[in-house]
């Protein structure tokens, strides 16, 4: 059973097998966002018909989030956190789903919503989310950051101990 | 990462075929090749491996010049 179990495929072999399984999670999690939009902004339809594709969605970006908290890394773009990226990720999070909310107030008025009625709804959107995501990033950035300073406190006390034996 | 001459030289002087030299050190011929051809960055153990199979030492087979 062990020997069944055991891995035969190479170094090379593995990353090219992380790649792919890395685009099928990016696949999976961009196309669960786009089917819960579609379902319960753009369609309207009931809660339950896509509440559990939003909870796995939620899985996913908690667990991703976390994971990266944990090995210490922020982002691709930025090892570590940022005022300036988060406020940059929070504008664009809010101006792409104000956007979106914006047009399923529209379609649920029967597309009978005047602009200027739109636009305010879309700066209502706009403001709520742009808080909200500024406040997440904040959250994210105080759990980042404490984690990192275990994470060097733990290589001080091994580097610590690494003398110690030497003495 | 340019193309590695070096390695597939020092394999041909063994008289090894890529097929070989894959068995030799646990991988596949395609690992083999991509890491000739400069298509693979390989890991330190790897190429290790590898010099102890052509008989050669990392800095034969795998040392670049920094280019500033």
């Amino acid at each position: 059973m062990k020997k069944h179990w055991k891995k035969k495929i190479d170094e090379r072999q593995q990353a090219d097998l992380r790649r792919v399984e890395s685009y099928g999670y990016w696949i999976a999690f961009w196309l669960l966002l786009a089917s819960v939009i579609i379902k319960s902004v753009i369609m309207s339809r009931p809660k339950e018909e896509w509440i559990t594709e939003w909870g796995i969605f939620m899985i996913l970006a908690t667990y991703n989030v976390v994971s990266l908290a944990w090995i210490g890394v922020w982002s691709e773009n930025s090892p570590k956190p940022t005022l300036g990226s988060s406020a940059f990720s929070s504008l664009l999070g809010s101006l792409g789903f104000s956007a979106i909310f914006t047009v399923g107030s529209w379609l649920q008025s029967g597309k009978t919503m005047e602009i200027e009625a739109l636009l305010l709804v879309f700066m209502a959107w706009f403001i709520v989310l742009f808080l909200v995501l500024m406040a997440a990033f904040a959250a994210l950035m105080w759990i980042y950051q404490a984690r990192d300073r275990r994470l060097q406190k733990k290589m001080d006390a091994e580097l610590e101990e690494e003398e110690d034996e030497k003495m | 990462m340019g193309k590695n001459k070096r390695m597939k030289i020092a394999r041909v002087e063994k008289d090894l075929s890529q097929e070989q030299l894959a068995e030799l050190v646990g991988v596949s011929r395609q690992t083999i090749s991509m890491i000739e051809s400069g298509k693979f960055n390989p890991s330190l153990q790897l190429c290790l491996s590898i010099c102890h199979a052509l008989d050669r030492t990392l800095d034969e087979l795998f040392w670049e010049e920094m280019e500033l």
